[in-house]
């Protein structure tokens, strides 16, 4: 089992995707499955989960500025060291002939599994504005924005919609805001196909004791963060609630303070 | 062979899921008590909503975890329908209070009331909030708290849960049991600190927090040992048991109920079956038939 214990590791490149969102590389090799995370500790500052961006040689993850720790990863220089720990949950399944669906900075731990398949998928991606989407150097990723400028003018969701009337996959992976995975979950539902959503939760100890992180009966750090349908079908949290860093149950609407 | 009675109440193993190890909702102390817990300990309750520390709150070192969660909870008011859900909790439920002031105590342990836990632990313990210690700093203050929660109480049982952070267990545990106290749990964590040496800094936000997991046991053991002796009280014993062998050990010293923290990290959430398990095999080789009959034995 991973020790739970930060190792300060140096950051090696540093990639920038968009205004908010950058990819770091750091020098440090995990064995790891796609849709798995790590702690990742700013010394003096916090302590976050972030999905594994790649781990086929070093370690990544992409981290978008939100608040104020996630703020400071992003003005990190090369050279600087970060504490990391980890790999820690549940990735995704490897099936392929799939359709990823990614909203925002859900997209890394869908691009670590896109690259550990060959081919045989197709990959979409929503987000506000043309100036958030990320990874748009990979020329098979279908998008959508809010407004219009870039790719469909709407939700990512009325894409995949499309996408699996034109064939159906196998199975559908997703990740990003809550209640574009609830749609997700209903339109795979309506045609028959198999889902896969990786979760956020608001995290503390990361391996599974000191329940922040709960979602109905499941434990989102060890259970998770990536669950099936058949999963979330029995969860009456998903979609609905989630608990404050004061373990207090709110609306998802609470707890992301009305910005889900 | 393991079902056994503590205070009345009726458990099918002596294991008990520990205050503050995932116990912050109803549905995972039910997924607890589904796994083969004998009884299940709620995260400790506080007078007002809590937002804990800032991460890191947990760190783990070669034979330990240290953590200073800092208490998070969303205090006692937004607690009925946390307490109405637990109405349907399949095994006997310990709460767990903790409060800045006497009166805090009393408030809380009046809530809790009418939802009738089988009994309710005083978590005078925690080295993780500033003032988490302050009930435990004199036998007499100890004494007086939990002399005025037991006259609130009514029928259910007082346990205090008690600091290795002291200089004297049997006195901390005679101030309980002249308070009234119905059982004493041994022990909460010892205050600790890792530094990481890259970063040249402790590396939880708090600075310090509690060792809990198998550095902890040699140390729980003993103020199980000296409670017992110093009282005769029922005691829960906690603290780094993760085996069958040390559940024993610690029932030995003078448990009749043995807590279960930070195993569920080392051996996973299938720890209450796995330990319970191991202790029949145990007491199967050696001829023992009921735990009664081990309970304090390495006494005298
Ligand atoms: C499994 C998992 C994987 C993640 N992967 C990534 C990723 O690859 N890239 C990325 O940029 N972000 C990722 N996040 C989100 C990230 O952990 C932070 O929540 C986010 O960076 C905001 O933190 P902040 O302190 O800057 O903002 P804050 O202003 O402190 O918080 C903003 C919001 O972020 C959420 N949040 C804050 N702290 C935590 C925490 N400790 N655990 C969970 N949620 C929290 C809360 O909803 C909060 O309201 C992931 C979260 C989880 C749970
Ligand atoms: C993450 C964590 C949170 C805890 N929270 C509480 C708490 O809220 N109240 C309390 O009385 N004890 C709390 N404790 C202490 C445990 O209940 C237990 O006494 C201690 O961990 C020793 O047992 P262990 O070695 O089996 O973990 C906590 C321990 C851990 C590791
Ligand atoms: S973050 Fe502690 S249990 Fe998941």
């Amino acid at each position: 089992m991973a020790k739970a214990k930060p190792e300060m590791t140096r950051i090696l490149r540093i990639k920038k995707e968009n205004p908010y969102v950058k990819t770091i590389t750091l020098d440090m090799k995990m064995k790891a499955e796609p849709g798995q995370f790590v702690m990742i500790w700013l010394p003096g500052v916090d302590e976050k989960p972030m999905s594994i961006r790649s781990s086929n040689e070093n370690l990544m993850i992409t981290v978008e500025a939100r608040g104020k720790c996630s703020e400071a990863f992003t003005c990190l220089k090369e050279g600087n060291s970060i504490g990391v720990r980890g790999p820690y949950g549940k990735g995704f399944s490897h099936v392929k002939d799939c359709i990823m669906v990614g909203g925002g900075i859900g997209m890394p731990p869908l691009m670590n599994l896109s690259e550990s398949m060959d081919g045989n998928m197709r990959m979409l991606q929503g987000a506000r504005t043309k100036n958030r989407l990320i990874f748009t150097d990979r020329h098979d990723m279908m998008t959508a924005t809010d407004d219009g400028s870039e790719g469909h003018r709407g939700f990512v969701t009325d894409l995949l919609e499309k996408e699996i009337l034109k064939k159906k996959p196998r199975i559908v992976y997703t990740c990003g805001p809550e209640l574009m995975m609830v749609k997700v979950m209903e339109i795979c539902k309506r045609h028959g196909v198999g889902m896969e959503a990786s979760l956020e939760r608001y995290m503390r100890c990361g391996i599974g004791i000191c329940g922040s992180c709960v979602c109905g009966k499941s434990i989102v750090c060890l259970d998770g963060p990536v669950f099936t349908m058949e999963q979330l079908e029995k969860n009456p949290d998903f979609g609905k609630h989630a608990l404050s860093r004061s373990a207090k149950k709110l609306t998802l609407g609470e707890y992301y303070g009305g910005k889900e | 062979m393991l079902p056994t009675e503590f205070l009345g109440i009726k458990l099918k193993n002596p294991l008990v899921l520990a205050s503050g190890i995932l116990g912050t909702s109803p549905e995972i102390l039910i997924r607890m008590a589904e796994s083969g817990a004998g009884a299940v300990t709620m995260k400790s309750i506080g007078p007002v909503e809590r937002e804990g520390n800032i991460n890191p709150n947990i760190v783990e070192f070669d034979c330990g975890l240290l953590n200073a969660m800092g208490l998070p909870g969303p205090g006692y008011k937004n607690m009925a329908g946390k307490m109405e859900e637990l109405k349907n909790c399949p095994v006997p439920l310990f709460a767990s209070i903790y409060g800045s002031t006497v009166q805090d105590f009393v408030d809380i342990v009046k809530f809790l009331r009418e939802y009738r836990p089988a009994a309710i632990e005083l978590d005078i313990s925690c080295p993780n909030k500033d003032d988490g210690l302050s009930f435990s700093a004199d036998p007499e203050t100890t004494r007086q708290l939990v002399s005025e929660v037991r006259k609130h109480s009514g029928s259910i049982p007082v346990i205090p849960k008690l600091t290795p952070n002291t200089s004297s267990i049997p006195l901390l545990a005679e101030a309980c049991r002249k308070g009234g106290a119905d059982a004493l749990n041994a022990i909460n964590t010892a205050s600790g600190m890792v530094i990481n040496i890259e970063a040249r800094k402790p590396v939880l936000k708090y600075k310090k927090g509690g060792v809990s997991g198998p550095a902890l046991k040699p140390i729980a053991v003993r103020c199980v040992y000296e409670s017992y002796e110093a009282t005769g009280l029922p005691i829960i014993g906690t603290g780094g048991v993760t085996t069958g062998r040390d559940a024993i050990e610690m029932i030995m010293a003078g448990a009749s109920l043995v807590g279960i923290g930070s195993a569920l990290y080392y051996r996973g959430l299938d720890a209450f079956r796995l330990i319970a398990g191991e202790m029949e095999e145990w007491m199967k080789n050696n001829n023992i038939d009921s735990l009664q009959d081990i309970t304090g034995a390495a006494h005298g």
